[in-house]
């Protein structure tokens, strides 16, 4: 346990709904061990960026957490004050977010932006901080840093800000890299190189990656352990092979049979996910995905589901797929 | 299920030399006086689409697909080339021919927020493309529950705004829409990109069920090689503005002979078979076009040649051409 880096246990995520508070994430437990890649997997809504969003004490000023504790490097970060989170944030704990574009200030150079996140958190001087913003330019593949530390957002293609952003995240050497859908907004050959450059950091500096997505197949290639999310709640956990070879949740299984593979038969019959997920304001009784789940009994319309434990896997289902 | 490899032979659209320039810089007086650098965003792109045809139209943003499909509609003019359309020349196309052509011909967007007009129910958004095509006839409602039917919705939709739906139902009242005209050939532009994977497998069904329930010509423009894979009978790889590769879906995605092709398939993630043995990424971005082969600067296997002469589309096996001087 001594090689924990990051524990979360029974986050709730609260958003104001109408008259009431509404829950996007609803008692989330999971771990990272230092040098793990762990993918978190589930649709838009499922509660995945507000959990990421959560760990970093981002979440925005109207919504709330309720419950829970965040433990990160043996220190309490929901109970730390501004002052001090906002010096572990972008030092030890960094985050790549979807969109490059607005990630970024605009009006701001590529290069000042780096120094400045260098400078906040070190005390290196200018020359350093120059030498060191020049030095991950170069880790994460962009050619000529020189030019790039000179360029506004605006100048720079989606591949090679989403480069840049990573090396923001990378300046101060984090202990933990959060990315969301860090290539979502890319062309599918600009995704293959920054799932590259991800794998290129994880054998080279031993990186320590929590990554959100909604790309199955990919989540597979880059980690060995993924989370799968429903509205707010973790349905499964294990090891990527685990969970791709045999699923015990009836969602992670409609998850990997809905999107067609290149492989695939050409008159496969894609499964379909059946409805919508539930509102973020569901109150229902029971397992929230019963109503779209081909294998609900009766119990699960009733009983919230209790998480199992096989080893090193985790599910939450009454009528698990053997 | 219908093989999807067979055909109808007829002959539903043919493109000849295809191309489209965008000014770039300048202002407006200088473009009146003609005096404009031009960015060709389409290059002599020539192809055929049979009838009960799906074609997919793969390449990377900025590519030209998209304005190649808005050209084939008469969405944008082009800047020369030809298309027929049932052997009809259509780019000159005025007045009442070009409305009938643009009734037998719809397009589904990516985005069906932007779409469809966030103040009007969906009920009156069909109506209107039925009164399009029908006139005023008293069965609009019965014909919209039907068209709600073919794309799997009920009919408590109908009193809805688009804002108050998903994202897929939105996506398949688009294609209601586009349904309404009884088009016989569709154009779909990315059309399940913007939405969740468990929702994309919906759509996908609707246009499975729609090529083999109603033989309908289609073609897809995406940049997911599996749902073109999945989807279609045949494909063309957009290069720069240039058709690179084209062929049989299943035939290109097995035996794929531009560089090009071989690395966009290689960049689909793979999943657990593509754990430590993910092949080397493509480098570089798209540039624009200069002398040679436009895709030789980000080529593994460029020669000196690539870079000065421009190659040519080859015929590999039948019905499958790529255009390399490597081939």
């Amino acid at each position: 346990m001594d090689n924990r880096l990051l524990e979360v246990s029974n986050l709730r995520v609260a958003f104001p709904v109408g008259n009431a508070m509404a829950e996007a994430v609803r008692g989330v437990s999971f771990g990272i061990d230092t040098g793990d890649a762990v993918g978190v997997l589930g649709e838009s809504g499922s509660g995945k960026s507000v959990t990421a969003l959560a760990i970093l004490k981002l979440i925005p000023s109207t919504g709330r957490i309720t419950e829970g504790s965040v433990r990160f490097a043996g220190r309490d970060l929901l109970s730390m004050s501004e002052a001090n989170i906002r010096k572990l944030r972008g030092r030890d704990l960094s985050m790549v977010f979807q969109d490059p574009l607005t990630a970024f200030n605009p009006a701001l150079r590529i290069g000042r932006q780096l120094l400045n996140v260098i400078r906040a958190h070190t005390s290196s001087s200018i020359q350093n901080a120059r030498a060191r913003a020049l030095e991950v330019l170069d880790l994460v593949g962009l050619p000529d840093p020189a030019r790039v530390m000179r360029a506004y957002p605006h100048e720079l293609s989606g591949g090679m800000r989403q480069r840049a952003l990573i090396g923001i995240a990378l300046a101060c050497n984090p202990k933990l890299l959060i990315a969301d859908e860090p290539t979502t907004a890319l062309d599918v050959t600009i995704q293959a190189q920054i799932v590259e450059l991800f794998h290129k950091l994880r054998t080279e500096l031993g990186l320590t990656l929590l990554y959100i997505t909604h790309n199955l197949d990919l989540m597979a290639e880059l980690c060995d352990r993924a989370i799968v999310m429903y509205a707010g709640n973790i349905v499964e956990e294990g090891s990527v092979t685990d969970l791709f070879q045999s699923p015990r949740h009836p969602y992670t299984r409609m998850l990997i049979d809905c999107v067609p593979r290149l492989e695939d038969a050409r008159n496969r019959e894609l499964t379909v996910i059946k409805g919508m997920p539930p509102p973020i304001n569901a109150t229902n009784r029971g397992c929230l995905f019963s109503p779209r789940c081909p294998s609900v009994i009766d119990r699960c319309r009733v009983d919230d589901p209790q998480e199992d434990f096989e080893g090193e896997r985790r599910f939450a289902c009454w009528n698990p797929r053997l | 299920m219908l093989e999807p490899t067979v055909v109808n032979g007829q002959i539903l659209l043919k493109v000849q030399s295809l191309t489209k320039d965008f000014p770039i810089g300048g202002n407006v007086l200088s473009r009146i006086a003609g005096h404009t650098r031009v960015m060709r965003a389409v290059n002599e792109v020539s192809f055929t689409i049979n009838r009960g045809e799906v074609v997919g139209l793969v390449g990377e943003s900025g590519c030209g697909k998209s304005t190649s499909a808005l050209m084939l509609l008469r969405l944008l003019n082009a800047t020369s080339g030809k298309i027929h359309y049932r052997g009809k020349e259509i780019t000159e196309l005025q007045g009442a021919e070009l409305t009938s052509f643009r009734r037998q011909v719809q397009m589904v967007f990516q985005d069906s927020h932007s779409a469809l007009n966030p103040r009007k129910v969906v009920r009156r958004t069909l109506h209107e493309a039925l009164r399009a095509r029908y006139g005023r006839t008293p069965d609009l409602e019965e014909k919209a529950i039907e068209l709600l039917r073919t794309t799997g919705l009920g009919v408590e939709i109908l009193g809805r705004y688009p804002h108050e739906l998903s994202g897929g139902q939105r996506q398949r009242i688009g294609i209601a829409r586009a349904m309404a005209m009884e088009p016989e050939f569709i154009v779909a532009d990315e059309p399940v990109s913007s939405l969740d994977v468990s929702l994309q497998a919906q759509i996908i069904n609707v246009f499975q069920s729609l090529r083999e329930e109603r033989g309908l010509t289609m073609m897809l423009i995406s940049h997911d090689l599996a749902l073109v894979n999945f989807l279609c009978n045949r494909v063309l790889v957009m290069y720069a503005g240039e058709v690179v590769e084209s062929g049989i879906s299943e035939q290109v995605m097995k035996h794929a002979a531009h560089p090009y092709t071989q690395a966009l398939i290689g960049a689909v993630p793979r999943g657990l078979a593509g754990r430590g043995q993910r092949t080397q990424a493509l480098a570089g971005t798209s540039e624009t076009l200069g002398k040679g082969c436009s895709f030789a600067p980000r080529c593994p296997v460029a020669t000196q040649y690539c870079q000065e002469v421009a190659p040519k589309n080859k015929a590999i096996s039948e019905g499958h051409t790529a255009a390399c001087h490597l081939l």
